[in-house]
């Protein structure tokens, strides 16, 4: 398979198929893209907010909430279906002469289609709750790109790792929700700078996933203050940001071409 | 353009093991194919056959890209496509016509050439309205119409479609085969499996026969298919990797036989074998014989009914298995138009049985025209001891020699019963298994080992019953020409059986010609070991043990390993 535009062609119609297949014969169809997130904001609402009564200084706790579960609900979502997708798709795979990247990533081009809009979920919400726009909003692109690119080429690296290392799956799922507390999505970011000692927030911020949920915040929310006060700088945040999409890559690409010639006998069983 | 379409290079295909699966059972080291030769030329058409497990479906895939060889180099000019299983490259939850669209993407076509080719993609399918169902409503015959269509209607170089053709009903498979035929017409290339043999006997230009990862067989589709034939009838059959030329059969089809199976009597037994009678030297009766004398079997049968095409086989296997020679009046050319209904009889004579003293087993079958199945074969049934001087060292066959030395006043050949002339046996013990073995020392060494034929040219592939020559040149240190030493020669088959045993006195002579005026063994692998033996120290001051290889080829087909010369006779045998 040689070509530019025939990969651009093959991912637009994985991508296809994969929205298809995904909510195929549901009454809802394409609205459970939107309805679950929107559930896990609510759920999370009503236990950390009315219940653990948690409180945000810089912006409704909605908002706080819906700008970082979105963003995690994409990756963790990319992740866990890339990790079997190779396999999951072994039919097509088998097919041809396949660029094998080109599945992990057409589940990244699906669940982008279906992530966009919760963005202008976000934004409604807003309008409604009366909340204004940050002026960091022109960067809100950039964030989203680099999102994606870092889950891309990590989404490439766990369907490899998946075809030899069957217990991957397993692993990613506990992995998962350790770093999904690790990250500041469903409590504030200023209850992790107030319980860890400075030198140890640092490191906690320099997490690639904290940084790119921050990096999502200073861009949603208004008046989200922490680059402009807080112990790292919001240059040096996209800066490891791209340094670990980079890293990602890099390994992703060393990886893709050691495991090539293999993947195709170990997708038979 | 004699450009190749597809070119393989000793390709060769491992597959891996797993790690950490419990299911998995540990099978070692697979090789599905192994040293796979192959060019297929633009616009022919390949038949691929074999039994189950062949290594069919891997050449396909290799062929097609899907799978990476472990070894071996690869070169395909232009674009494959493949149709494998029926699944391959669909979703069941999507449509057939979205399933055209993504699998003609996966093929590498673009959305445009699709949409331009998307009616006749559905009128070739017949698929009707059933087009925009499911395809997990699909039967297995309406995958085959879709997969088919579209990859008929795209454009390729090489096609490679592996057995799924025998789902399609009547009519579609001849629409397939129409298409096919067009693809021919246009200089496409197409590689196909099934186990269709008629639709290998129609299409194909040319066919290759698959086992276990080799291949066995490669020209015309007839052959090919009757060649399988034989191979499904016969389920032990293994041969290694044949590089077989048009006119001389290079290897042996069988050289050991599973002994496992003797004494059992298998076939349809419309023909029974009534008794089967072995006659020695004056017409008596007896199942021992001496070695170089003549030998006759004889074979009584009845036949329920009259049977049409049928051909006689006898069979001489030494008691280990190692197959020594089973002529069969197929191989000969003589044809058998039917038995008729009733008691008959056939012998096989053979002139001089060549054979070292030993204990063997004899087959007697009868057999269908193409081998396929026996009416009655009985199997490693019955005993023949061959006796005369014994040289225990296991070697086969005995066949007749010359010895001469140069440095007399001329070449002096003499024949000679070498048991009664040389008293100390040589002890091949000493040489461990396996070839390689090479002992040279100060006092002796062999400096060179010529293998010649009639012409007195060297050549390294003979043909069966020719006149072969085996030229020994020594070099001597000093005192070397004391004691008494044995020559020992000695031809082996590339598998490690010990053909044929030469030991004679040795006095030091600077070159030693062993003559064989007729040597009769049967096409394959075979080398050659040399030394001399010190009979006082037991050990040999030389030796050089299976470094000199030769081939044997034969205009003919024939089972075993030497050739006997006899004659059939018998009521219906015509020549």
């Amino acid at each position: 398979m040689e070509g530019v535009s025939q990969k651009v062609n093959l991912i637009r119609e994985l991508v296809l198929k994969d929205l298809k297949t995904r909510y195929a014969r549901s009454s809802f169809g394409f609205f459970w893209a939107f309805l679950s997130p929107l559930f896990m904001v609510m759920v999370f609402y009503l236990v950390f907010g009315l219940i653990l009564r948690v409180k945000i200084e810089d912006a409704p706790f909605v908002l706080y909430l819906m700008s970082g579960v979105f963003p995690w609900m994409f990756f963790q979502d990319s992740i866990l279906k890339s990790v079997t997708s190779l396999m999951d798709n072994r039919n097509l795979i088998k097919e041809s002469n396949f660029p094998h990247w080109l599945i992990p990533l057409s589940i990244v081009g699906a669940n982008v289609v279906t992530f966009l809009p919760t963005i202008l979920i976000f934004f409604l919400t807003s309008l409604v709750i009366g909340a204004g726009v940050s002026v960091w909003i022109v960067f809100l692109p950039l964030v989203i790109v680099i999102h994606i690119i870092m889950t891309a080429g990590l989404c490439i690296i766990v369907s490899l790792g998946y075809i030899r290392r069957r217990d991957l799956k397993y692993f990613l799922d506990s992995v998962l929700l350790l770093f999904f507390y690790l990250t500041p999505a469903v409590y504030p970011l200023t209850a992790a700078k107030a319980s860890l000692p400075p030198l140890l927030f640092k490191l906690y911020m320099y997490n690639p996933l904290v940084g790119i949920l921050t990096l999502y915040r200073t861009a949603m929310l208004k008046g989200f203050t922490l680059f402009v006060d807080g112990p790292v700088t919001l240059t040096r945040v996209i800066f490891i940001q791209i340094l670990f999409a980079a890293l990602i890559w890099s390994l992703a690409v060393i990886f893709y071409k050691k495991e090539k010639k293999q993947i195709n006998d170990y997708l038979s069983y | 353009m004699d450009q190749k379409a597809v070119c393989l290079k000793s390709i060769d295909k491992k597959y891996p093991v797993l790690s950490g699966s419990s299911t998995a059972v540990h099978l070692g080291e697979f090789w599905a194919l192994k040293g796979i030769n192959l060019e297929i030329e633009r616009g022919t058409t390949l038949g691929v056959i074999g039994r189950n497990g062949a290594g069919k479906t891997t050449l396909l895939h290799i062929i097609s890209g899907v799978l990476s060889p472990t070894g071996g180099a690869k070169q395909v000019n232009g674009n494959v496509m493949g149709l494998f299983n029926l699944g391959v490259g669909f979703q069941d939850e999507l449509s057939g016509r979205e399933n055209i669209f993504l699998n003609g993407a996966i093929l590498g076509a673009e959305r445009r050439e699709i949409d331009a080719n998307l009616d006749k993609i559905l009128e070739f399918s017949e698929l009707g309205r059933f087009i925009d169902m499911p395809l997990g409503s699909y039967s297995q015959g309406m995958r085959l119409r879709l997969g088919f269509s579209i990859i008929a209607n795209l454009d390729f170089d090489v096609f490679v479609i592996d057995e799924v053709l025998a789902v399609g009903d009547a009519l579609f498979t001849n629409k397939c085969l129409e298409r096919f035929m067009d693809f021919k017409r246009t200089g496409k290339t197409l590689i196909l499996t099934t186990q269709a043999m008629d639709f290998i006997e129609r299409l194909c230009d040319e066919v290759i026969l698959l086992d276990h990862g080799h291949i066995l067989f490669k020209g015309e589709a007839a052959l090919a298919v009757d060649k399988y034939r034989f191979l499904l009838s016969n389920e032990k059959f293994f041969v290694g990797p044949s590089q077989k030329e048009p006119d001389l059969v290079k290897r042996t089809k069988r050289w050991a036989d599973n002994t496992s199976d003797w004494g059992k009597t298998f076939g349809g037994k419309e023909v029974n074998i009534k008794e089967v009678e072995l006659i020695g030297k004056n017409g008596v009766k007896t199942n021992q014989i001496k070695s170089q004398e003549p030998l006759t079997v004889k074979v009584h049968y009845e036949a329920r009914h009259r049977i049409k095409n049928v051909h006689f086989g006898v069979a001489i296997f030494r008691s280990d298995g190692v197959y020594c020679y089973g002529p069969n009046t197929e191989f000969d050319g003589h044809k058998i138009p039917a038995l008729e209904q009733g008691k008959g009889s056939f012998k096989l004579s053979y002139g001089k049985v060549l054979l070292a003293p030993g204990a063997y087993k004899i087959s007697v079958a009868i057999w269908d025209k193409n081998e396929a199945f026996a009416f009655d074969y009985h199997y490693g049934f019955y005993d023949l001891t061959v006796t005369g001087a014994d040289h225990n060292n296991g070697s086969l066959v005995d066949v007749p020699f010359k010895i001469g030395a140069v440095g007399m006043k001329q070449r002096l050949a003499f024949l000679f019963n070498r048991n009664s002339v040389v008293k100390d046996r040589v002890d091949l013990t000493v040489l461990g298994p396996g070839f390689g073995a090479r002992i040279d020392t100060p006092g002796c060494s062999i400096a060179a080992l010529n293998i010649l034929a009639s012409n007195g040219r060297v050549k390294e592939s003979f043909v069966t019953n020719e006149k072969v020559c085996f030229q020994i040149e020594f070099s001597f240190g000093e005192n070397a020409r004391t004691n008494t030493k044995t020559l020992w020669f000695g031809i082996f088959r590339d598998d490690g059986v010990y053909c044929q045993d030469v030991q004679a006195p040795f006095t030091a002579r600077r070159e030693v010609t062993i003559e064989f005026p007729r040597l009769p063994l049967l096409p394959g692998g075979y080398c050659v070991s040399a030394g001399v033996w010190d009979s006082s120290r037991r050990k040999f001051l030389t030796c050089h043990h299976g470094l000199y290889p030769f081939r044997m080829v034969f205009d003919k087909q024939d089972h075993g390993t030497v050739y006997l010369d006899h004659s059939w006779d018998g009521e219906g045998i015509k020549r």
